[in-house]
């Protein structure tokens, strides 16, 4: 059974692409403002979004780099279609990290002889830097439902609290060894999008505890 | 005033039952072929069927300390409930005494909403939409449902529904599917996922550390998505299965009957592996990821 906060996260998705007329947008986000843990999500979606409208516009840079970029930027875009709205901030970040990628790479390669560019490696900063913010965006929300749940953890048995916490442990170990991967190997757009990957898998099992201890 | 004389006026009808004692019950109301039956039941059980009348049946014992059951109607549905003293939801533990048992027949095109703590829920026979919530009671659907959605906590879940749309949710509790043919969603944190079917069109199942399973036939066009963190996920699939395979481990083995000859990737970085492959037209995609967890193809 889905409760109010569901229902209105489902709407997310419409405001998100910008499908919502003006007046029910801003009933949307009046309603969304009323509750603490959906008003940080709206927050931190806006952030998101302005991240996005404030990246540079793409460039295509001018060695082989961009088939493969822009064929992965199809590829995310071509599943984010298919996929459930949750993967739309994973795919987002995917694209600003892949756009800034892109972006670093022209700016690295432009003046560099074209055996120079093919060994293009620095562009480690920029992308340590957009994922950095992206990273921050999940992490409010992560931090708002972790709140909730601690608030909450006396409604739930001890045993499903204790497998609960399990396997929020389980996940951050994982969060963590992408994280070496992504320090050893920073431009790598997959580690990125498996890292962005777990924090939405760490909120949605947030969420889906959150969900059931609030009806006990 | 206007109250007292509504409730003594309902209590006269025998439609709000005060209960003070074990009570048997035997109601039914006339509805309609494909209203909505919603039933509250916390404690004991809850069986629901599908008959071919116009009317709603309740049969069953309430628990001897519940406060009230209501069983009203309108033009849009039927509302059951039975309501328990605060501090029962309270308890640590469930003690038999809090236990009541319905069998509730509907109209079999109902729309089926049932609502509990602890008790065990079946619902069998309706060709409506069936949502069941719960919290440790167990889910067993069966039946030719339009549609199915389960949430439980630690309760198990079984669903034998053809060609429903399914949308199942568990923290602990083991989710069982048989005859998937649409569309199947399933999360859990730790329930394992077993899933089986024929022609299935679209599986999602997320968990953390439940081990998942599908063994069936995929539709021509469909996708199939499997995410796991700490837990192994296997697919038997008939031989001749036409399908894009998109496999990723950060640190489990993928082991695979399809796709002879292609290697599993290692190109991102240790101990990443990845295998890519197709025996098919690309209408139907499988992907899977895990973190450390093995990954297996069985052809059959």
């Amino acid at each position: 059974m889905k409760t109010a906060a569901d229902e209105l996260r489902d709407r997310f998705d419409c405001w998100l692409r910008g499908e919502l007329p003006a007046d029910a947008a801003a009933a949307l986000l009046s309603v969304a403002a009323s509750d603490p843990v959906l008003a940080t999500e709206v927050a931190a979606y806006q952030d998101l979004l302005a991240q996005l409208r404030a990246l540079p516009p793409a460039i295509a840079p001018e060695v082989d780099l961009w088939p493969g970029i822009a064929s992965q930027l199809q590829a995310s875009r071509a599943r984010e279609s298919r996929q459930r709205f949750r993967r739309r901030i994973a795919a987002l970040a995917a694209a600003i990290l892949l756009t800034v990628i892109a972006f670093a790479a022209w700016r690295t390669n432009r003046k560099q002889p074209v055996d120079a560019r093919l060994e293009a490696v620095p562009v480690a900063a920029f992308s340590l830097a957009a994922y950095a913010k992206t990273d921050q965006t999940l992490g409010t929300i992560r931090d708002e439902l972790r709140r909730a749940i601690e608030a909450r953890q006396e409604k739930l048995p001890p045993e499903t609290r204790a497998l609960v916490f399990d396997n929020l442990r389980t996940i951050d170990r994982a969060i963590a060894e992408i994280e070496a991967a992504l320090h050893a190997v920073p431009a790598d757009p997959e580690l990125a999008r498996t890292y962005i990957a777990y924090r939405e898998r760490q909120i949605d099992l947030l969420r889906q505890a959150n969900r059931i201890a609030a009806r006990l | 005033m206007t109250r007292h004389l509504l409730f003594a006026a309902l209590l006269a009808f025998g439609l709000h039952q005060p209960v003070g004692a074990q009570v048997q019950i035997d109601r039914r109301r006339p509805a309609p072929a494909k209203g909505e039956v919603s039933i509250d039941n916390s404690f004991g059980t809850v069986t629901v069927h599908g008959w071919e009348q116009h009317e709603v049946l309740v049969q069953g014992t309430l628990a001897a300390g519940a406060e009230d059951f209501s069983f009203d109607s309108d033009k849009e549905g039927t509302s059951i409930s039975v309501d328990v003293p605060e501090e029962w939801l309270q308890a640590s533990g469930e003690d038999p005494a809090f236990r009541s048992a319905l069998a509730v027949f509907v109209p079999a095109g109902s729309r089926v909403e049932v609502r509990s703590v602890n008790a065990a829920v079946e619902v069998e026979a309706v060709t409506g939409r069936v949502e069941v919530t719960t919290v440790n009671g167990g889910v067993r659907v069966a039946g030719p449902a339009s549609a199915v959605e389960v949430e439980t906590m630690t309760g198990a879940i079984e669903v034998h529904a053809l060609a429903a749309p399914m949308d199942i949710h568990s923290i602990s509790g083991s989710v069982l599917i048989e005859g998937a043919t649409g569309e199947v969603r399933v999360e859990t944190v730790s329930g394992t996922v077993h899933v089986n079917g024929s022609g299935l069109t679209s599986l999602e199942v997320q968990t953390t550390t439940g081990e998942v399973e599908f063994r069936g036939a995929l539709a021509r066009r469909g996708s199939l998505e499997i995410e796991t963190f700490s837990s192994p996920v296997k697919l038997v699939l008939p031989r001749t299965t036409p399908a894009v395979f998109d496999l990723k481990t950060f640190s489990g083995n993928i082991k695979s009957e399809f796709c002879a000859g292609t290697p599993v990737l290692r190109k991102h970085f240790e101990p990443f592996r990845e295998l890519h492959c197709s025996t098919g037209p690309d209408d139907f995609e499988i992907r899977i990821t895990t973190h450390d967890a093995d990954i297996t193809l069985a052809a059959e």
